[in-house]
């Protein structure tokens, strides 16, 4: 419930022209450059237990996520 | 503020208390070495840091991403390389390669000096995704500031190529007295280099730069940099953010692209040198949950981290009684003294509060 909320209220704000916050960034992992061979095997999420969330939720986070908002780089000064 | 803002302004509200509920990882910064390359006049890691502390081996690090996987999707737990300077450990790609190859995606804040072009190609290869690159003025204030005469030069260097390349990046700048008259030209040189995204903070009264009067903005100065980076974002050359830190009132969602939250400790957690579990590496060291040595990460993060997550005994002093409370409450985390106090009131920097 919590995260149909959630995605409700960032639709509302992106609705109005703001933005809501990196929780809704895309999954940055994405393959290697190709030039370096394949990407590890390891591409798929793993089976995922975030337990208080799955307690609250119901859902498995990580899965079907909103779509991309904004985008994300480290956020703290070198 | 216009209708449209402020509806905005508490939608963000309601959904900041929504994530905070949750709480999910997002961001977890890594500070894999306190050893540094150059010396700035403004650096935070000389808070409450003694020198000597040993770079954290990879493995212990690894361990702790070994708690997240069970607990959380890597994909969406963006880690980030962080220091002292990085680059100064030899075995960073070996350590990120094992980081990639775990499902994490990763990127590194850097002061540039070592990127080299070799380096950036095995940087790469380690699936590397994103790198901060500090850029603090023209090559006169830049040096300064970094205290290394080819510091700018090799910033300069990175940022060709990087902007060559496929790797998200963003160029962050620290405000300060000095580079204050220089940010148009900045942005010029910026612009010119094909820098997409430009991040410009300015120092709060910690670390080096407490006591040191030419970091220092005046009133006016500091005003003058929010309506510099509301500018530069409606002309649209170069997308320029103000830092994570303050609540902003009639400058929200005009120089940042999101409405305020400080997300330490909600989406955002730290694993420091020394293996303390902290939200950010900005933060004083009172607010650490927990140690890696001691405790299972992500443990600490479904059962601890109630400073951060919780608001009301941030209501306090000046906060007590302040209009600005419900969409400010209580500014940065990392803003807090070791009594809760808060230290800097962005709003009253302004003039705008009561």
């Amino acid at each position: 419930m919590n995260k149909i909320y959630r995605k409700l209220l960032a639709g509302c704000l992106a609705t109005l022209g703001f933005a809501a916050c990196t929780t809704e960034e895309p999954d940055l992992y994405g393959p290697m450059p190709v030039e370096y061979g394949p990407t590890p095997e390891y591409s798929e999420p793993k089976e995922v237990k975030q337990q208080s969330r799955s307690a609250s939720t119901g859902t498995i986070d990580g899965q079907a996520e909103a779509p991309q908002e904004d985008v994300q780089t480290t956020d703290e000064p070198a | 503020m216009n209708l449209r803002k402020r509806i905005g302004q508490e939608l963000a509200h309601q959904y900041y208390k929504t994530i905070e509920r949750e709480h999910p990882l997002r961001q977890l910064f890594w500070e894999c070495t306190l050893r540094c390359n150059v010396h700035c006049r403004h650096c935070g890691s000389d808070c409450k840091r003694v020198a000597g502390v040993p770079d954290m081996p990879g493995q212990d690090f690894l361990r702790v991403l070994d708690s997240v996987e069970r607990r959380c999707n890597p994909h969406k737990v963006f880690v980030i390389i962080t220091g002292g300077e990085p680059l100064v450990r030899d075995d960073l790609e070996e350590v990120c390669s094992e980081i990639y190859r775990r499902g994490f995606p990763w990127g590194l804040v850097t002061n540039g000096l070592y990127f080299t072009p070799e380096r950036f190609e095995s940087l790469r290869k380690a699936g590397m995704r994103s790198v901060a690159l500090s850029l603090d003025g023209l090559e006169a204030n830049h040096n300064w500031l970094r205290g290394h005469k080819d510091s700018f030069r090799m910033t300069s260097q990175a940022i060709d190529l990087l902007a060559k390349s496929d790797i998200l990046f963003d160029c962050v700048t620290c405000v300060n007295r000095r580079n204050y008259s220089e940010l148009p030209a900045i942005r010029d040189f910026l612009i010119a280099k094909g820098v997409k995204y430009w991040r410009i903070y300015t120092i709060f009264p910690m670390g080096r730069a407490k006591d040191d009067p030419d970091m220092r903005l005046s009133d006016q100065e500091f005003r003058g940099v929010f309506e510099f980076i509301r500018q530069t974002r409606r002309e649209g050359h170069i997308h320029a953010n103000y830092g994570c830190e303050g609540y902003l009132g009639p400058y929200e969602a005009d120089v940042r692209d999101h409405f305020f939250h400080c997300q330490a400790g909600i989406t955002t957690g730290s694993v420091m040198a020394d293996g303390a579990i902290a939200a950010c590496a900005s933060i004083r060291s009172d607010y650490n949950q927990g140690n890696i040595y001691e405790d299972d990460f992500m443990d600490v993060w479904e059962h601890r981290y109630q400073p951060h997550r919780t608001f009301q005994w941030r209501r306090t002093g000046e906060c007590r009684d302040c209009r600005h409370w419900r969409y400010c409450r209580g500014n940065g985390m990392h803003l807090r003294d070791n009594e809760g106090n808060n230290i800097l009131c962005h709003m009253k920097r302004l003039g705008m509060k009561d």
